[in-house]
C-alpha cells in the first residue's frame, strides 16, 4: 500500500534540504570586513567608532543614527563612519535609520565595530513585539513570543486576521473552518489545555479584550459568525502572540495564550492617501468522482435486490422503466452532474482607502474598505463595509490620548452546511441521484422552467434550494476605545483605557417547501421553514494602570506596572422559528402557522476584574528578569472555590509568573565569535487559568419546561459552589539564535503545560433528574516544541531571497479523570478521552478487508447481535471487522483507538524573492500525521443507501472469490458495514501552496503619485494530500470533540486576484 | 504615465537580468521551480482509489460473454436478436449462456426465425442478479424466475430447468452469468399447448372454449366464442398464467364421453332457459372437467394413484391411461383416455343446507322470536342453528334456497336440537314439538318433485349444562325424495299447525340430502 505519511515526509525532507542547502550557501562570508582604525581618546570622553554599511550592496550608509539610549547619539557621515560617546565599553549601541532595520550591537569592550544593516522589512530579533504592556524588542524579551508585522498586508485578499496568521507563527495551528468567505479559523496555540472549555487564545486589540466568542448557535447550520472578520487585516500593523506563562497578567483568560493585535496609526504629519483596488476569480473545487447514471442504476438495482425487492417491484420503479411512453420517463432518465449545479466560479472584489496625516496636536488615520466576495456555492456572497478611525492627541504637555474606533457591517448570503442532509447543497450535490434533473419534463421530453420537487429518494433539489432558500446573516460591530495617558513625572505615568464593544448579529432563514425534503417536528410535518435570530453583545472595558520606568547608572533598567482591568459583558440571543407559511412567497416568521411557532433565547452576562502587577528588570542589557502576578475575580467562579484567595467572600485566582533571559551573545567572551550575532536563552514558569466554565454553572438555576401544555420551571443544573477556573501551569525553555550577520536566525521553544482542576461534565445518577454535574476533577498535560527559522539565502546585487520555516508539534495526555473514560460522539464518530492517552482519539472498529466468499465468512464465525438479541452471521461481501475481544460477536466491546486528529507536526515554508522592482512571496503550509474522519465519504461509499456513490464503489463485492475492500451492496446496512471504523479514517496530512504573490512596483516619474504597485496573488494554488475529500482543512466547531471530522462544509478553494495600489 | 513607458521599463529590466546574471543564479531559480513542480506533480488520489481491482467489474455482460470462446455462438445470437444492447445497458441481469455445443442441438428453425430466436434468447436472460451462492445462503433448493420473454425458469443450485451449470456465479459490471450445458428452449404454456392440439381432447377443449363470455349491460353473462372472459379460467385455473404451476389432465374424447355419460342423468333439465350455463350439457360437461387441474407440477415419475385437484377432489390416476404428456412452461399436461371418477364419492356429493341459511319467513313481524344460535354438541363442537319459538302462529315457516340440486333420489336427514326448557321462559318444562320440511313449496305439490316431509317430532334433547347446553343428538333420517330436474329450489322448515308457545317451535341445525342413485 502506498504510504502517504512517508511520501509527505519525503517531500518535506526534500524541501528542508533545499532550504538548508541554500542556507549553507549563504553562510559563505560575502561581505568584506573593513579595517577600522581606532583612535585613543581621553578617559573623560571615551568614544566608540565604526562603520555602518548596507548589508545588500556593501556600500557605506550615511545618516544612520548610532545611539546609547539615554546617554548620547550620533550620525554616520558620507563614508558611513561614526563616532559616538559611550559611558564605557560594555554598553550596547542602538543603530537605526530610515528605511533600515534597527540593530543593537553590544560593544563587549570593543572600541570599534563594523555593522551592516538590512532593509527595514528584514525579519530580525531586533524587531519589536507589541506586547501586553507596550512595545518591546524581541531580543530583550524573556517570554516565548512571536511578532508578525503585516506591513499593511496589501497583497492579500480573502483573509481575516485569524486565517492570515496561518503558518506565520511557530506553534500556532490555524485551521480554517471552511471555504465560506469571512468564516475565519480555529486558532490552537500550542495544542490545547482543556477538554470542555474554550481552547482559543485571548485576543486583545489596541489594549482592549476583543470578544471573539460566538454567542449562541447560528440558525444557519454549520455557520459560525466570526467576530474577527470585522477587523480588516489592512488596518493591522502588528500581531504579537504570547505563548507562555507571561500571558498570566490576563489572569483567568490567559491559559490559551494571548494574541495582541495593534492597528496602525499615522506615523507622519504629512497627508498620505493610499488607495487599493482588487478583483479576482474564485475557482470551483476539483470534483469528487461520483457515479454517472449508468453505474448508479446498476448500483441501485443491486441494492434494491439486496433489500428484498422483487424483480417486478424493481422493474416497476420509474427510473427502471425504460419505456418512453411512461409519462415520467424523462424525469427519471437523465445524467446530471449535481456538483456542477452546486458550485460555480465566482469573483471577488475589494476596495480600500486610507488617509493619514495631522499636525502637532492631532494625528489621524482614517480607513474605509468595501469587500464583495462571492462564494463558490452558487448564490452565496459576502458584502462587507468597514471603517476605522485611529487618532493620537497631544491634549496637554503631559496628557496624551489615542483613540481607536472601528465600525463594520457585513451582509452574507449562505446556505446550510455540515450535518444538515436535507438542506446542505454541498452534501446534496454529492448524494443526489444523477438520474434526476433540476427541472421537470413533460411526457414528450420537453423541459419546463418549473423546478423539480424533492425526489423519490428523499433528496432535495439543490437547484431549488439555491434559487429559493434565503439564509442571511447581517453583522454589525462597533469596537472603540480611548486611552488617556498622563505623565506624572519622568518615571511615573498613569493611563486609563475605556472601551465599548457593541455587536449585533441578525439572521434570517427561509427554506422553501418547493424542492426540499420536509422536516419532521414532534407534532407536525414542516414543509417550509422560517427563522429569525438576533444576537447582541455589549461589553464595557477599562484598563487603568500606573507605570514606572527608570534606568539606573545606564546598567539597570526597571519597568513596572500596577493596574486593574474590568470587563462587563452582556450577551443576549432571541430567536423565533416558524413553519408552514401559506406559500413560498411568505418568508417571514410571522406568516408561519401559529401553532408551530417557537420562540426562545438566552441571556448571558458576566463581570471580570483583573488586578495585575508586572515588572521587567534588566542589567547591562544582558540579563533580563520579568515577573508578574494577577489577582483575578470573575462572576463565573463559585464562591467556595478550592484554590485562590478569598477576599470579602469572593474567590480570586492568584496567578504568578516569572521569566528570565540571558543574552549570551552580549557577553565579553563572545566578542571573538563573529558568526554569532545573537544568542539568548530564555525560561519562564507560571500559572495561567481558563475561566470559560459557564456564566452560571457554579450557581443554581432554573429553566423553563413545557409538560403537556403546562409551563413551569425546573432545575437546570446541580449547583457547584466549589466550581472554579481551570488552572494551567506553564513552563517554557527557549533559545534565540542569529548567525552570520543575521543571515540565519532561529528560535526554538520547548514547553510543558499542565492543566489541573479541569472542567468535567461528570455523569450522575439518573434519579437526580439530570444527566451530569460540572466539576473540576480532571487534569491533562501538553508537551511540545516550536521552531522558527529564517534565512536570507541570497543577498547579492539586485537579488534577495528570504526563506523561513515554522514548525510546531505537541502531544496531549490526560492525567486525571473522575471516570474511566469519556466518550463524545459527533457525526457518528466517537472520541475517547482516557487517562494516559491523548485527549481526543477516534474510537471505533478496526477492519481487515472484505470477506471474499460466504465460506470465508462462515469460517471466521463472526456475527453481530441485533437489538432484539438475534444473532446474524457475516456473509461474503461483508466487512471483516476485527474481533478484538475474541467473542465472535462484533459489538461495542471490539472498539479500539483508530486515529488521532492531532497532527504530528504542522507549520509552514515561506519564501520572499525580490529582484529590482519585482518580488514574489510564496507561503506553503503543512500539517503532517493528523487523522481525519471522512464522514462525507462514509455517506457516498456506504454501499447501503440510495445516495449516489463514488466511482470507487464500482469495486464493490459482487460474487464469491472477489477480493476487494468495498463491501457488497446491502440496503439499510443490516450488518453495519458502514459503521464508524478505520475505513473512514484517513491521513489528513497536506502540504499546500497557501499564497503566492507577485508584486511589481511601477517606476514613478510623475510627482503626483508617490508610488503604484501591482499585485498578482493566488490562494490555495495546489494542495498535496492523500485525503479523499474536497479538502483536508476544515473545522466544524471549535470543540476538540469535532476536530478532524469532515461534515461536508464548503471546501477551501483556489482563487487568483489582481490588485493595484497607489499612493498619493 | 503612459502604459508604453511601463512596458519598456519592464522589458529593460528583463534584458538586464539576462545580460547581467550568470548561470549560477539561473541554477538557483531552476532548483526553486523544480522543487515546486515536484510538489505539484503529485499523483491524483482518486485515480488511485477508483482504479478497478476486479477488471470484470468494468465489463458488461455482453463484453464478458464475448470473451468466452465457448460462448461465441450465443454471443452472435445476442447480436442478431438485438439483446446485445440489453446486456450492455445499465440495469442488472442474469444470463444463463448455453455453450456452442448446447446450441448445436437447438433446431435451426428456432435460431433462424426472427421471432422465435428472440424468444429463445430472451429465455436465457432475467432481470437482477441470481447466484448459486445466494441460493445456498438462503437455503433455497430452487427459485422460479421470470425471463425477459415472460416465461419462467426454475433455477436450482445445480442447474436451471433441465440444463446443468458448467460455470456459475461469474459477476461482471451489470450482473451475473452462468454457463449451461443445454439451451433453455421456449416451452408453450398449458393453454397454448392445449389449444394447439388438433387430435386429442377436442371435446374437452371445445367445451372450455364454449365457456367464453362477456357481461351485458345488466351484468349478466352472455356466452360467445369471442368473449374475453372464461368460466374455467376464472373459477378453476388460469392455465395461460406463466407464473402458475399446474398439472393438467386432458381427457380424450372417449374418456370425456364416458365421464359425461356417467353424470348426465344428474343434470336433467326440462325447463327451457336461454342461459347456456343452465343447460344439461353445460352442467354435465362442467362437472366432468372441473376436477382436472392440480396446482403443482407432478412429473410422471412422481405420479401416484391419485392427484389432488384444485377443487379438493382426488383425481383417480391410472398411469396406463396416459396417452401422452407435455412439459409446458407453466406445468405439465397429461392426455388420458380414462379417468374413472367414482360418481357418489367424487362428483355427486351429498347436499347440506344449514338451518341458519333459511332467512325468509312466512311473516315479517316475528323477528323477536327468530334466533340464529351458537350451540355446542355433545362433543363440544360448536355449530350454528336456526331456532324459532313463541311466534303464536300456526304453521310458521322459514325458507332457504338449495342450489345445484341434482336430478336424482335423495335420502333426507336433519339435525335439530330441542332445548326449549333452557332457552325460553315458557314452557319451563321439557316439551316436544313437531316440524316438517317442504321442498319447492310450503303447502303442496306444484312441481313434480315437490315433496313434503311429514311432521316429525323433535324430542327434547335434555341438555346437561345451562351455560353451554350440550345435548346428545344425532341426524334423524326422515325419508326419501326424488328430484326430477336439476336446478335450484326452496327448502321450507314448517312449524306445527298450532298456536301454543313451545309446540309450534322450529329448530334446525341442518338438512342433508344424500343422493342414492
Amino acid at each position: 500500500m502506498y504510504n502517504l505519511n512517508i511520501d509527505i515526509k519525503q517531500k518535506l525532507f526534500t524541501a528542508a534540504l533545499v532550504v538548508i542547502g541554500f542556507a549553507g550557501y549563504a553562510q559563505q562570508p560575502d561581505s568584506v570586513k573593513a579595517a577600522v582604525t581606532v583612535k585613543e581618546t581621553g578617559k573623560a570622553q571615551i568614544r566608540a567608532r565604526g562603520i555602518i554599511k548596507d548589508a545588500l550592496t556593501g556600500k557605506p550608509l550615511t545618516g544612520i543614527t548610532v545611539a546609547v539610549p539615554g546617554f548620547s547619539s550620533s550620525f554616520t557621515d558620507d563614508k558611513g563612519s561614526f563616532s559616538v560617546k559611550v559611558p564605557d565599553y560594555n554598553v550596547t549601541l542602538v543603530i537605526s535609520g530610515p528605511g533600515y532595520q534597527q540593530k543593537d550591537i553590544a560593544l563587549k569592550s570593543r572600541k570599534q565595530i563594523t555593522a551592516s544593516l538590512y532593509e527595514s522589512a528584514f525579519n530580525s530579533f531586533y524587531d519589536e513585539a507589541i506586547s501586553l504592556t507596550g512595545p518591546k524588542q524581541l531580543n530583550k524579551s524573556t517570554a516565548a513570543i512571536s511578532s508578525v508585522f503585516t506591513e499593511g498586508n496589501w497583497s492579500l485578499n480573502n483573509e481575516t486576521p485569524d486565517s492570515y496568521l496561518q503558518g506565520r507563527v511557530p506553534g500556532l495551528n490555524v485551521i480554517r473552518r471552511s471555504g465560506s468567505p469571512g468564516i475565519g479559523a480555529e486558532l490552537f496555540l500550542r495544542g490545547f489545555n482543556s477538554l470542555n472549555t474554550r481552547n482559543q487564545p485571548l485576543i486583545v486589540v489596541d489594549g482592549m479584550v476583543y470578544d471573539n466568542t460566538s454567542y449562541g448557535n447560528s440558525m444557519i447550520a454549520g455557520h459560525v459568525s466570526n467576530p474577527l472578520q470585522n477587523i480588516d487585516p489592512k488596518d493591522i500593523e502588528n500581531i504579537t502572540i504570547i505563548k507562555d506563562a507571561s500571558a498570566s497578567i490576563y489572569g483567568a483568560r490567559s491559559s490559551n495564550g494571548v494574541i495582541v493585535i495593534t492597528t496602525s496609526h499615522a506615523k507622519e504629519l504629512t497627508t498620505k492617501i493610499d488607495f487599493a483596488a482588487y478583483g479576482g476569480l474564485n475557482f470551483t473545487p476539483k470534483q469528487i468522482p461520483m457515479m454517472e447514471a449508468g453505474d448508479y442504476r446498476i448500483y441501485v438495482s443491486e441494492l434494491l435486490k439486496s433489500g428484498g425487492y422483487t424483480d417486478s417491484q424493481i422493474a416497476a420503479l420509474p427510473y427502471m422503466n425504460d419505456n418512453k411512453v411512461n409519462p415520467s420517463y424523462y424525469n427519471y432518465h437523465n445524467n446530471t452532474n449535481w456538483q456542477d449545479k452546486v458550485f460555480k466560479e465566482s469573483y471577488n472584489q475589494n476596495y480600500f482607502l486610507k488617509v493619514t496625516g495631522g499636525d502637532d496636536i492631532a494625528k489621524y488615520a482614517l480607513s474605509m474598505g468595501v469587500t464583495n466576495n462571492k462564494g463558490i456555492t452558487r448564490e452565496t456572497d459576502q458584502q462587507r463595509y468597514n471603517t476605522r478611525f485611529n487618532a493620537d492627541f497631544n491634549l496637554a504637555k503631559k496628557l496624551t490620548a489615542n483613540a481607536n474606533l472601528a465600525f463594520s457591517y457585513s451582509e452574507q448570503k449562505l446556505f446550510d452546511q455540515g450535518l444538515s442532509p436535507k438542506t446542505n447543497p454541498v452534501y446534496i450535490g454529492l448524494v443526489k441521484s444523477p438520474l434526476l434533473a433540476a427541472n421537470i419534463f413533460d411526457g414528450n421530453g420537453v423541459t419546463s422552467p418549473l423546478l423539480a420537487e424533492a425526489d423519490t429518494f428523499s433528496v432535495s433539489n439543490p437547484v431549488a434550494l439555491i434559487e429559493n432558500a434565503q439564509l442571511k446573516s447581517k453583522v454589525y460591530r462597533f469596537f472603540g476605545s480611548i486611552n488617556f495617558k498622563y505623565e506624572l513625572s519622568k518615571q511615573f505615568a498613569l493611563s486609563t483605557l475605556i472601551g465599548v464593544n457593541y455587536d449585533k448579529n441578525r439572521e434570517n432563514v427561509f427554506i422553501p417547501r418547493k424542492g426540499t425534503v420536509n422536516d419532521t417536528l414532534s407534532n407536525a410535518i414542516a414543509q417550509n421553514r422560517l427563522a429569525n435570530q438576533v444576537q447582541r453583545l455589549f461589553t464595557v472595558y477599562n484598563d487603568t494602570r500606573l507605570s514606572y520606568n527608570k534606568t539606573f547608572n545606564n546598567d539597570h533598567r526597571l519597568a513596572a506596572s500596577l493596574g486593574f482591568r474590568f470587563n462587563s459583558t452582556d450577551a443576549e440571543q432571541d430567536f423565533a422559528r416558524g413553519y408552514n407559511s401559506p406559500t413560498d412567497q411568505f418568508i417571514s416568521v410571522g406568516t408561519g402557522l401559529n401553532a408551530l411557532r417557537k420562540l426562545g433565547g438566552d441571556i448571558g452576562s458576566w463581570r471580570w476584574l483583573n488586578n495585575y502587577l508586572t515588572a521587567d528588570y534588566s542589567y547591562q542589557d544582558k540579563y533580563f528578569i520579568s515577573g508578574n502576578v494577577s489577582l483575578d475575580g470573575s462572576s463565573r467562579f463559585g464562591k467556595d472555590a478550592l484554590q485562590g484567595l478569598k477576599l470579602g467572600g469572593v474567590a480570586f485566582a492568584v496567578l504568578p509568573a516569572i521569566s528570565a533571559g540571558w543574552l549570551v551573545s552580549s557577553e565579553e567572551f563572545m566578542k571573538n565569535v563573529d558568526a554569532v550575532d545573537l544568542l539568548k536563552i530564555r525560561a519562564s514558569f507560571g500559572l495561567t487559568a481558563n475561566d470559560d466554565i459557564g456564566n452560571y454553572t457554579a450557581r443554581q438555576y432554573y429553566i423553563s419546561q413545557n409538560l403537556l401544555g403546562m409551563q413551569g420551571l425546573v432545575r437546570g443544573n446541580i449547583a457547584n459552589p466549589q466550581l472554579q477556573w481551570e488552572s494551567v501551569r506553564k513552563a517554557n525553555l527557549g533559545i534565540d539564535l542569529a548567525l552570520f550577520n543575521e543571515r540565519l536566525s532561529l528560535s526554538l521553544d520547548v514547553y510543558n503545560n499542565k492543566t489541573s482542576k479541569m472542567l468535567i461534565y461528570e455523569p450522575i445518577e439518573s434519579v437526580s433528574g439530570l444527566a451530569f454535574a460540572s466539576t473540576n476533577n480532571g487534569g491533562m498535560r501538553t508537551n511540545g516544541l516550536d521552531l522558527g527559522i529564517n534565512a536570507r539565502i541570497v543577498n547579492q546585487g539586485l537579488w534577495r531571497w528570504d526563506a523561513g520555516i515554522t514548525l510546531g508539534t505537541y502531544k496531549t495526555k490526560i492525567t486525571e479523570l473522575p471516570q474511566e473514560a469519556i466518550f463524545n460522539t459527533y457525526a457518528d464518530a466517537t472520541y475517547i478521552s482516557q487517562i494516559g492517552r491523548a485527549a481526543n482519539l477516534f474510537y471505533g472498529y478496526k477492519t481487515d478487508g472484505v470477506f471474499a466468499s460466504n465460506a470465508d465468512a462462515a469460517a471466521s464465525g463472526l456475527g453481530i447481535e441485533t437489538s432484539n438479541g438475534i444473532r446474524r452471521n457475516f456473509t461474503g461481501g461483508d466487512i471483516r471487522f476485527v474481533d478484538t475481544n475474541g467473542d465472535k460477536v462484533i459489538d461495542d466491546k471490539d472498539r479500539v483507538v483508530i486515529g488521532n486528529p492531532n497532527p504530528d507536526f504542522f507549520g509552514s515554508f515561506s519564501n520572499h524573492v525580490a529582484w529590482k522592482r519585482w518580488s514574489i512571496d510564496a507561503q506553503m503550509t503543512f500539517s503532517v500525521g493528523n487523522d481525519l474522519y471522512n464522514y462525507t465519504r462514509r455517506n457516498i461509499e456506504s454501499v447501503s443507501t440510495m445516495a449516489n456513490q463514488t466511482l470507487a464503489v464500482n469495486n464493490r463485492w459482487k460474487a464469491d472469490a472477489q477480493v476487494t475492500d468495498i463491501p457488497k451492496a446491502s440496503l439499510g446496512d443490516p450488518m453495519g458495514n458502514s459503521r464508524f471504523s478505520d475505513r473512514w479514517i484517513e491521513d489528513g496530512s497536506y502540504l499546500r501552496l497557501r499564497t503566492v504573490t507577485a508584486t511589481y512596483n511601477l517606476p514613478m516619474k510623475d510627482k503626483f503619485l508617490k508610488y503604484a504597485k501591482i499585485y498578482l496573488t493566488a490562494n490555495n494554488l495546489f494542495t498535496m494530500t492523500k485525503y479523499l475529500g474536497y479538502d483536508p482543512e476544515f473545522s466544524a466547531t471549535g470543540s476538540i470533540y469535532s476536530q478532524g471530522i469532515d461534515t461536508t462544509l464548503e471546501p477551501q478553494f483556489r482563487s487568483v486576484q489582481l490588485g493595484v495600489r497607489i499612493g498619493l | 504615465m503612459e502604459p508604453s513607458k511601463i512596458d519598456l521599463k519592464l522589458f529593460d529590466d528583463l534584458k538586464m537580468y539576462y545580460m547581467t546574471y550568470s548561470f549560477k543564479k539561473h541554477l538557483l531559480l531552476l532548483i526553486f521551480f523544480a522543487s515546486m513542480t515536484t510538489f505539484i506533480s503529485c499523483k491524483d488520489n482518486w485515480a488511485e482509489r477508483t482504479e478497478l481491482i476486479n477488471k470484470d467489474n468494468s465489463l458488461t455482460l455482453l463484453a464478458k460473454i464475448r470473451q468466452q470462446p465457448e460462448l461465441s455462438k450465443f454471443a452472435d445470437l445476442l447480436v442478431k436478436t438485438g439483446y446485445d444492447q440489453v446486456l450492455e445497458s445499465s440495469k442488472t441481469f442474469t444470463v444463463w449462456a448455453p455453450t456452442n455445443e448446447a446450441l448445436q442441438k437447438v433446431a435451426a428453425a428456432t435460431l433462424n426465425d426472427d421471432v422465435l430466436s428472440k424468444l429463445f434468447v430472451a429465455n436465457h436472460i432475467v432481470n437482477q442478479s441470481y447466484s448459486v451462492a445466494l441460493l445456498k445462503l438462503n437455503n433455497l433448493q430452487e427459485e422460479r424466475i421470470q425471463t425477459l420473454n415472460g416465461k419462467y425458469i426454475t433455477f436450482g443450485q445445480n442447474g436451471v430447468d433441465e440444463a446443468k451449470l458448467i460455470k456459475y456465479d461469474l459477476a461482471v459490471k451489470n450482473g451475473i452469468f452462468h454457463e449451461i450445458d443445454a439451451a433453455l428452449e421456449v416451452h408453450q404454456n398449458i393453454s397454448e399447448y392445449v389449444n394447439g392440439l388438433t387430435a386429442n381432447g377436442q371435446k374437452q377443449n371445445n367445451f372450455i372454449k364454449s365457456l367464453n363470455y362477456d357481461l351485458d349491460g345488466t351484468g349478466s353473462k352472455v356466452y360467445s366464442a369471442s368473449g374475453t372472459r372464461n368460466d374455467f379460467t376464472e373459477q378453476i385455473a388460469r392455465l395461460n398464467n406463466e407464473r402458475g404451476q399446474f398439472t393438467y389432465i386432458l381427457l380424450t374424447d372417449e374418456a370425456f364421453d364416458q365421464e359425461y355419460n356417467k353424470l348426465n342423468k344428474y343434470f336433467k333439465v326440462t325447463k327451457t332457459d336461454a342461459r347456456y350455463d343452465s343447460t344439461s350439457v353445460y352442467r354435465t360437461s362442467w362437472n366432468v372437467i372441473k376436477d382436472l387441474v392440480a396446482t403443482t407440477i407432478v412429473p410422471i415419475e412422481k405420479l401416484g394413484t391419485s392427484l389432488l385437484s384444485s377443487t379438493g377432489i382426488n383425481i383417480p390416476i391410472d398411469k396406463s391411461a396416459i396417452v401422452s404428456s407435455y412439459r409446458a412452461s407453466n406445468g405439465i399436461v397429461y392426455i388420458m383416455n380414462k379417468v374413472d371418477f367414482n360418481v357418489f364419492q367424487d362428483k355427486i356429493r351429498p347436499i347440506v343446507i344449514e338451518g341458519e341459511s333459511l332467512t325468509s319467513y312466512s311473516q315479517n313481524d316475528k323477528s323477536g322470536n327468530i334466533f340464529t344460535r351458537i350451540r355446542a354438541d355433545e362433543n363440544g363442537l360448536q355449530f350454528s342453528d336456526k331456532f324459532i319459538s313463541g311466534t303464536l302462529v300456526a304453521s310458521f315457516w322459514a325458507r332457504g334456497r338449495i342450489n345445484n340440486l341434482y336430478s336424482t333420489k335423495y335420502q333426507v336427514y336433519w339435525r335439530a336440537l330441542n332445548d326449549q326448557a333452557w332457552s325460553t321462559a315458557t314452557p319451563s318444562a321439557p316439551i316436544n314439538f313437531k316440524q316438517k320440511l317442504g321442498f319447492s313449496s310450503a303447502i303442496g305439490a306444484t312441481l313434480p318433485y315437490v315433496d313434503i316431509i311429514p311432521y316429525t317430532t323433535v324430542a327434547y334433547n335434555n341438555p346437561t349444562d345451562k351455560i353451554r347446553p350440550r345435548a346428545p343428538f344425532a341426524e334423524v333420517y326422515l325419508g326419501d325424495i326424488t328430484v326430477n330436474t336439476w336446478g335450484t329450489t326452496f327448502l321450507y322448515a314448517i312449524g306445527d299447525a298450532v298456536t301454543n308457545a313451545g309446540l309450534n317451535t322450529i329448530s334446525l341445525d341442518y338438512v342433508k340430502l344424500v343422493p342414492i342413485n
